[in-house]
């Protein structure tokens, strides 16, 4: 090495030293505070928690306002937080908000029925079919809100591009749409499920063979129990919120029946209830004869005249119709203004007895045996099931089988299966979240008819 | 001196003083940065803490609430009573555990649902300066029912 070498080394060395320096000392280190996203969870936090201290007299509840945040439509809510909350605006600030656990307050029901299948629709036409289950799935009052049912038609062609994000429940009604759901369409089903799409079956089953997968692994069901009449049907648990078999019947108890003033394509002054196979007559009333509908007269016998001490019954009055010698309570919940629609409740006590309805000796197919009962929800005297579930309330699928049947009654048992197994959480205000965004979940306990407490989560950005 | 009139010597002398001048001078303008920063931290520490208490405390001198998030009409008139008098400043500022070379200042306004101020208060000093640095936290509560915003400035 010649003289002078290990200097122009050092000389080197030095030089690349500096220019890995360089960068680092000529642009400046970004440090990045959280205290604007504290500031913005601290913000959304008083939102919540004076939303909750904030009584809400809207409808005559005794509910504070997040407890009646279901009950609002987006526009009107949304109006509400930013009159209140001005610095939302003055921020330029964005807000969503979702309640998770909450029953959906419309829950859209696919269905199939094939016109070529004698009997699959009803007339053989998809439309009379659509319209015939809507009028099962009338609209229901639950804790403050109506909930809806949307019904549609679906392919099973194009059922792969069904998900939670635009179905909520899959319905089979009938005997033909359950022999063709288990022929042909097993794979279709299972597919809805594992998308978390509940399925609501809603027929006959005279036997379930080896191929019916339909039956034996979406329901969960199988033939067994004694054979003879279906009698004295009731709700099994009435008392244990752990099982699955308890949130059906406690719906049902708030569900009631909806019924309306127009049916034949006329509106009429008088319509009836139909329980236990008999039609107790209901007619509207006008007391102050002011053109707003505010009452109802009642025929309870029935004997084709309206009961004296049953005229101008209002909302929340109570009436008693006696069959089978058990007096069973109702309550009237809604009357229509309009006079178009009017929705009863049926009382808790004495427990429901329901005797409209089809009978074959079906069990849950659970192991071991000793777990079947707390998947039925409806059983006889002689233990045959009438509605069986399957899944619980935090499985990912749920799905729910009724014995075929008709009347209010069944109707209602109907709508509440499908409350149950569809997804619970609610978009209250819907908005595409930004990336950046704080979110602040806040526990709600409420319910006026039943206890429906859910979790709302508000999302929080800055706009620009 | 031997070696130290070589060219390769001088070359890596002035390198390394060169280098060492220019990381003194980027060390030297980040540090008033970085003491700002540290600053607004503890402002900031300072202004949530602070109104945390208002809000949801109920036992200390500037606690406002019976419960959390709701807030005592006697405790705000009392408190505002003390600001009032403006020997009561420094103690006021003790209380909330603000060091002495801190400063405040706290807006209380109570609205009925139309949005009408039904009472309100500033309590500390007058204005807030607008070239120091000052931590500000904006906090919601409720008054007998009545939407209740808090202001805070502290620097």
């Amino acid at each position: 090495m010649g003289k002078g070498v290990v200097h122009m080394v050092e000389t080197v060395l030095v030089s690349l030293t500096f220019l890995m320096i360089v960068p680092f000392l000529l642009y400046p280190t970004l440090i990045r505070t959280d205290w604007s996203d504290v500031k913005m969870f601290l913000n959304g936090q008083d939102l919540l928690a004076t939303l909750d201290k904030t009584n809400d007299t809207t409808g005559g509840t005794k509910e504070n306002f997040l407890q009646n945040i279901m009950n609002r439509n987006e526009t009107e809510l949304e109006n509400m937080i930013v009159e209140k909350f001005s610095w939302l605006k003055s921020r330029k600030m964005n807000f969503g908000i979702e309640t998770q656990g909450t029953i959906k307050n419309e829950i859209r029901v696919g269905f199939n029925c094939t016109e070529s299948i004698a009997d699959s629709c009803l007339n053989d036409n998809v439309e009379d079919e659509t319209e015939y289950i809507e009028k099962i799935l009338s609209s229901t009052f639950i804790n403050g809100r109506y909930v809806y049912f949307r019904v549609f038609p679906v392919s099973y062609d194009e059922i792969q591009y069904y998900n939670v994000r635009n179905m909520d429940v899959f319905l089979i009604r009938g005997e033909e749409q359950r022999n063709d759901a288990n022929i042909n369409h097993f794979d279709d089903i299972k597919g809805l499920v594992d998308k978390g799409i509940g399925v609501v079956g809603f027929y006959y089953v005279q036997n379930i063979n080896a191929g019916d997968r339909v039956d034996k692994e979406i329901f969960g069901i199988r033939m067994g129990g004694a054979a003879g009449s279906i009698e004295n049907v009731t709700f099994l648990n009435d008392y244990n919120a752990s099982r699955p078999n308890y949130a059906i019947q406690k719906y049902f108890y708030a569900v009631g029946l909806n019924e309306n003033f127009t049916y034949k394509l006329e509106e009429h002054n008088e319509t009836f209830m139909t329980l236990w196979n008999e039609q107790y007559w209901v007619r509207r009333n006008d007391t102050d004869l002011d053109r707003i509908y505010d009452a109802l007269d009642l025929d309870t016998d029935p004997i084709g005249s309206y009961d004296y001490d049953l005229f101008g019954k209002k909302e929340n009055d109570e009436f008693i119709i006696n069959f089978d010698g058990i007096n069973y309570e109702f309550k009237i919940e809604k009357i229509d203004p309009k006079g178009k629609f009017f929705i009863v409740n049926f009382n808790r006590t004495p427990k429901y007895i329901f005797v409209n309805l089809q009978d074959r000796p079906v069990r849950p197919d659970k192991q071991p045996p000793s777990i079947e009962e707390e998947y039925v929800v409806l059983e006889s005297s002689s233990n045959k099931g009438a509605l069986i579930v399957n899944g619980t309330d935090s499985s990912p699928w749920r799905s729910a089988w009724i014995t075929d049947g008709n009347g209010d009654d069944i109707n209602a048992l109907v709508k509440s299966s499908l409350m149950w197994v569809s997804e619970r959480n609610w978009w209250n205000i819907l908005r595409t979240v930004s990336g950046e965004h704080t979110k602040i979940s806040y526990f709600v306990s409420q319910g006026e008819e039943f206890h429906e407490p859910y979790w709302l989560e508000l999302n929080l950005w800055h706009i620009y | 001196m031997k070696g130290q009139s070589q060219l390769e010597y001088i070359v890596a002398m002035v390198i390394f003083v060169t280098i060492t001048i220019f990381v003194t001078l980027q060390i030297a303008k980040s540090v008033p940065y970085y003491h700002t920063n540290s600053l607004e931290n503890r402002l900031n520490n300072d202004c949530l803490r602070i109104s945390e208490n208002m809000i949801k405390d109920s036992k200390l001198m500037y606690g406002f609430a019976k419960r959390p998030y709701e807030l005592n009409y006697t405790k705000l008139y009392e408190f505002n009573d003390t600001c009032d008098d403006i020997s009561n400043y420094d103690q006021i500022k003790n209380n909330m555990s603000l060091e002495a070379e801190r400063d405040f200042q706290l807006k209380v306004q109570v609205q009925d649902s139309s949005g009408s101020t039904i009472f309100s208060f500033v309590c500390g000093r007058k204005y807030v300066p607008s070239q120091s640095i000052v931590a500000t936290v904006e906090r919601h509560a409720i008054t007998d029912g009545n939407s209740t915003k808090i202001i805070l400035n502290v620097w």
